[in-house]
């Protein structure tokens, strides 16, 4: 399975950091998005097999991105991104069905991590299960 | 009017808010860097909004302010403020990339911004914390230019929200490199208010 990854923030220094994490952990990045309008145009023309979607950018959020890309495929695993202290956009994130999140600032164990179970059989994510929890 | 409600015991209780929030955006800069980074509260003073141009002397110096506000019916904002070296510093700290750059690309203007919003997310979780609402900052804004004109721009409609500001003077130290910075809380009267009611967080 070709491990894809599309990559949308507004801040150019978390794209590149997770780019660099990523792609030294074999990841092919298919994509950069500055917001959620080119998140999803992205998300359409490339079908990665993950999405790193931020939640809060100026320009269509990542809310509205995130209802688009499962409206466009309701399979489409969407690993959300936000800040400390972001619990409820986060809850609604799940409710939306966000694969899974990370708080930033993550390391780059944590990122690999994340991404790594969606092609690692059996494996099941700590966090998911905690957000699963929280809501 | 302002002045006189943060000047009695809520600025003692900001002080301790603050000095947590510290801990939570050490933690926060340590993943942020992947290294081993110290962040210091230096100095904490409250100022009339007046006075604040008088006690940052950045005048002529070239400065960036990140400013970010909180959205929801508190109110108030944080500026966080750098001096040219020390700004450079910090990107090249998150870049990876020269301290001696000519201009500010935008991976150095993004790395400067995302530092202000990790660090205004800490210090909103610790407010949220002590007043038991939350709070959440906005995206953050970026203004480059010479000191007094960064820091005017920054300051520009805070007066709506209060005359008063608070202003902490934090040093962070990372592998040998020594990086200051202002943070400047601006709280709105919602904001002040609960802070003053907040004193069961404070008891211990």
């Amino acid at each position: 399975m070709m491990k894809t990854l599309l990559i949308v923030d507004d801040a150019a220094i978390v794209r590149t950091k997770i780019k660099e994490a990523a792609t030294e952990a074999g990841w092919v990045v298919v994509g950069e998005a500055k917001n959620g309008k080119e998140a999803v145009e992205l998300f359409v023309q490339k079908k990665p097999l993950i999405v790193t979607l931020d939640l809060v950018m100026p320009e269509c959020d990542g809310l509205q991105a995130l209802r688009e890309i499962l409206a466009v495929d309701p399979e489409a695993k969407v690993v959300v991104i936000s800040a400390l202290g972001q619990k409820d956009i986060l809850k609604d994130a799940f409710k939306l069905g966000a694969a899974d999140f990370l708080i930033k600032p993550f390391d780059r164990r944590m990122l690999i991590n994340t991404l790594e179970q969606f092609v690692t059989e059996g494996y099941q994510s700590p966090t998911r299960a905690v957000l699963e929890q929280a809501v | 009017m302002h002045y006189q409600h943060v000047r009695n015991d809520a600025f003692a209780r900001l002080e301790r808010v603050f000095t947590g929030a510290n801990l939570v955006a050490e933690s926060a800069m340590r993943r942020w860097t992947h290294g081993p980074v110290q962040l210091q509260l230096e100095d904490i003073q409250e100022l009339p909004l007046a006075d604040v141009h008088a006690a940052i002397d950045l005048s002529d110096e070239p400065a960036t302010a990140v400013t970010l506000s909180f959205q929801g019916d508190l109110g108030g904002a944080l500026i966080l403020l750098f001096g040219k070296e020390d700004g450079q510093r910090l990107a090249a700290m998150l870049t990876g990339r020269s301290l001696k750059f000519a201009h500010w690309e935008e991976l150095e203007k993004s790395a400067l911004a995302e530092t202000g919003n990790l660090l205004a997310c800490a210090y909103a979780q610790a407010l949220a914390e002590a007043v038991e609402r939350p709070l959440l900052p906005s995206t953050p804004l970026l203004v480059q230019g010479c000191g007094a004109y960064v820091l005017q721009e920054a300051l520009k409609g805070q007066n709506f929200l209060s005359d008063v500001v608070v202003v902490c003077r934090t040093g962070c130290r990372y592998e040998g490199t020594q990086i200051h910075w202002w943070l400047l809380f601006i709280p709105a009267e919602p904001l002040c208010a609960l802070l003053e009611e907040a004193e069961a967080c404070f008891s211990t």
